[in-house]
């Protein structure tokens, strides 16, 4: 009887039912794109973060006097082993030697290019992008001497000195040691690498004369600012020896972006959801309204108030968990063309979101319906019936 | 006739009339708070985002090679060229004034500590207050600059006083508390004696270092108000492809449209104009960061946006749908009586004109105090008013009420009139 009452109800009222309908379907769709959007857009927004490079720092302990605070080049292969790529994205260990070139003093960085280039952060200016530091593995092996000189990269601000371009030949002098290289590229970063030349991390170790030796790790370790906490507090119970320092700069402001970002999404979710119960909550009215003779039918009948409130309430959920099927494939498909256009993201379609949009859209529905509850209950049956 | 229908419609149904301003208001107010926020945020999140530090960096002309390891610039005072400290203030004068947030000079010294271990002393603006050429006084320094720093006990003050924030690092090492006196030997001059005021925690290369007032340094050091290197936070819109073109290849009309738009870019070529002898580089991993967080960041809330929007739009056209099938007997009487469908179609189109407008405007207040309230309890900052937004609200408003009218009456339209009134 119940379901034959709801059946016939919203088959009698099709273009009203339509209308709620569509409200619904509206919601259902706006919610599912938003919760499909939300997760990946957020997880892409916080991806361009690691664009500003390192946000960990590996350092000597401060203990020891000067001459000795250098790192051992042995950790930073550990590190590489044990915890790239899954815990940290790119790991760039560094050795410095001022050194002279053209009769001038200038900063000589020695890295692993490849996970330089991976950090990222520079505009290639002339010349190949820094290049893995497995060149030497691939066959032919170039032997490491003058005869076959090194690749070596430069800032602007070296290029433009002493006027070099990609292909010509920098011989630098350290104490000692002297060594040619041959200029592979010109780099801008806009930092203090445009006025330094970008080595091989063997290379200037060798040219030092102090093989095995860093001064500083920089490192890029995945996910947001807990994860960063995990795996700094992981390194250092790791690597005693060493101090592992997160960038605080980029980690803080990394979680105060995603934070607002979060909360404009909620809240717009919110709005949206609390727009369309309004919208449900008129045509729910309206059929109320336009129902006048039923309920009074149905209470001249002995129709309990309850049961009353029950079938109004049934024809908002059955109506709200249609919409939320349709809504929530039609949600999908739009949250993927959206994430394909704006964001150059593929959205994965998340069953678990399925249950979520349905108990918010049936919330939503029953919730517009409450307030055309109490025109039913204040129907008196006798008046209506009478025809004013 | 037209005119005292329309009067008495709205004068009669007060009530309901009341309920579809309401909705509309309601409607407009929703979209309106929802793009006001969304508009702004893209700007908080910019703001946010300079906490990164620098974004452009300014060092002088014809100048040696900067030894910069760790931040500091290791040359010895007697090498190198200098920028002139005098010229600071005129940074304020450049077309994008109001863009440029911060900034801060430095100057580096090295020293030994009393284990005869080489340190970087580094003299900066801490809170320092600028009077510019128009009589405005501008407060700036790593202060502003660094606002992410979190500090222990205080800031140095920027006056010649031997003061200093130093790098928790060596702090720690030393066993330094806030107000020790510490002897520093500096590598070009005599000893002296710094008061510890604070100490820095950063996490980076500032953790070894110690930070003196710039005006102290330079006198301490023999090099009277000059700095080494400019470090410049501004507010930038993020870079296309059209920023990332060379100036000197564009035409007039291109190079004033490059001018005139706050690109990385375009402010470091207008410091350049200002502080003679420099050479200013916009900080590649900082700009390209912020480009791409940016630009994310709008369309995502372009989308949200435009959902908020589908949703107000929807629940205008549904009240307006209810209100006239409501109304459907009024229209069939009016129709009988020998109302043509123009004469109708007009009336129902003022009506829904006026409501639309009367709507528009109040969900225009509404939706910017909603704003406000969104702002102030979620960002705790204000958005600012933007009338550009009021005709398009009540273009909006009065669209969907113009729509969600003549759609269910161009149905009652063509319903007979006495089918309808027989209903009754």
């Amino acid at each position: 009887m119940f379901t034959r009452l709801l059946r016939r109800g919203l088959w009698q009222r099709k273009s009203r039912a339509l209308v709620a309908l569509s409200a619904l379907t509206v919601a259902a769709t706006l919610t599912a794109a938003l919760f499909n959007l939300h997760l990946d857009a957020q997880r892409k927004i916080r991806s361009e973060f690691s664009r500003y490079g390192p946000n960990l720092m590996i350092s000597p302990r401060a203990t020891a006097p000067a001459e000795v605070q250098l790192l051992e080049a042995g950790l930073a292969e550990q590190l590489r082993a044990e915890f790239v790529p899954d815990r940290l994205t790119a790991l760039a260990p560094y050795l410095y030697a001022v050194v002279e070139a053209k009769g001038e003093s200038v900063v000589l960085a020695g890295t692993w290019l490849d996970q330089f280039a991976r950090l990222g952060g520079f505009e290639l200016k002339a010349g190949s992008p820094p290049a893995s530091t497995r060149w030497r593995a691939g066959p032919p092996a170039p032997p490491l001497s003058d005869v076959q000189p090194a690749p070596v990269w430069v800032g602007v601000g070296v290029a433009q000195r002493f006027e070099l371009k990609p292909g010509d030949a920098l011989r630098v002098r350290y104490r000692d040691n002297e060594q040619t290289f041959r200029l592979a590229g010109v780099l801008a970063t806009g930092a203090a690498e445009d006025n330094q030349i970008l080595a091989d991390l063997s290379q200037v170790q060798a040219l030092a004369g102090s093989p095995g030796k860093l001064n500083v790790i920089l490192a890029r370790a995945a996910g947001e600012a807990t994860a960063v906490e995990k795996t700094v507090s992981d390194l250092a119970a790791r690597f005693p020896a060493a101090a592992v320092n997160p960038l605080r700069q980029v980690t803080e402001a990394e979680f105060h972006v995603v934070q607002r970002i979060r909360w404009a999404l909620l809240g717009t979710t919110l709005v949206v959801l609390v727009v369309t119960a309004l919208c449900v909550l008129s045509t729910m009215t309206a059929l109320a309204f336009e129902r006048r003779r039923t309920v009074g039918t149905l209470k001249a009948l002995g129709a309990t108030e309850a049961r009353l409130a029950g079938l109004f309430l049934g024809e908002a959920a059955v109506l709200a968990v249609v919409a939320s099927g349709i809504g929530f494939f039609a949600g999908v498909a739009l949250a993927r063309w959206l994430g394909a256009t704006l964001f150059a993201a593929s959205i994965t379609m998340r069953w678990a979101t399925l249950p979520l949009v349905t108990v918010v859209t049936v919330a939503v529905a029953l919730l517009g319906t409450l307030l055309p509850l109490r025109l039913v209950r204040r129907t008196q049956p006798a008046v209506i019936l009478r025809g004013e | 006739m037209f005119l005292r229908i329309l009067c008495d419609s709205f004068l009669r149904r007060r009530r309901r009339k009341l309920l579809t301003v309401a909705a509309l208001a309601l409607g407009t107010a929703v979209t309106m708070a929802t793009l006001s926020v969304a508009l702004d945020i893209g700007d908080k999140v910019a703001r946010e985002l300079r906490s990164f530090g620098a974004n452009i960096l300014v060092r002088a002309q014809a100048d040696t090679l900067p030894l910069e390891i760790g931040g500091v610039d290791l040359r010895p005072l007697s090498e190198g060229s200098f920028l002139r400290e005098e010229d600071l203030p005129k940074l304020k004068t450049i077309f994008w004034r109001h863009h440029i947030l911060a900034f801060a000079p430095f100057l580096y010294q090295g020293g030994a500590l009393p284990d005869s271990e080489g340190v970087a002393l580094v003299g900066a603006w801490f809170e320092k207050s600028l009077l510019i050429e128009d009589g405005t006084t501008f407060v700036t320094g790593l202060k502003e600059l660094r606002a992410g720093w979190e500090i222990e006990g205080a800031w140095p003050t920027d006056g010649s006083e031997p003061e200093a924030l130093v790098g928790s690092v060596v702090a720690e090492r030393f066993g330094w508390r806030i107000g020790d006196e510490i002897p520093v030997q500096l590598a070009a001059g005599p000893p002296v004696r710094l008061r510890v005021r604070g100490r820095v925690r950063t996490g980076g290369d500032e953790d070894r270092q110690i930070f003196v007032p710039l005006a102290w340094l330079q006198q301490a050091s023999g090099r009277e108000k000059v700095f080494r290197r400019l470090e410049v936070s501004a507010l930038v819109s993020p870079e296309d492809e059209f920023a990332r073109r060379d100036p000197a290849s564009m035409t007039p009309a291109e190079f004033d449209r490059w001018y005139c738009t706050p690109y990385v870019s375009s402010i470091a070529h207008q410091i350049q104009e200002v502080l003679p002898g420099s050479q200013a580089a916009s900080v590649q991993r900082v700009a390209q960061a912020e480009t791409a967080i940016l630009g994310r960041v709008q369309r995502l809330l372009a989308v949200v946006s435009l959902a908020a929007l589908v949703a107000a739009v929807l629940v205008v056209l549904s009240t307006m749908t209810t209100t006239i099938l409501e109304r459907r007997q009024e229209i069939a009487l009016m129709k009988s009586l020998g109302a043509d469908n123009f004469s109708l179609g007009a009336l129902f189109l003022a009506e829904a004109i006026l409501l639309g407008l009367l709507g528009g405007a109040l969900g225009y207040v509404g939706g910017l105090a909603g704003a406000q309230l969104i702002a102030r309890s979620v960002f705790g900052a204000s958005v600012a008013s933007k009338p550009v937004l009021l005709p398009l609200m009540l273009g909006l408003a009065t669209a969907a009420a113009v729509v969600g009218t003549l759609l269910p009456l161009r149905t009652l339209q063509q319903t007979d009139p006495a089918l309808v009134l027989r209903e009754n």
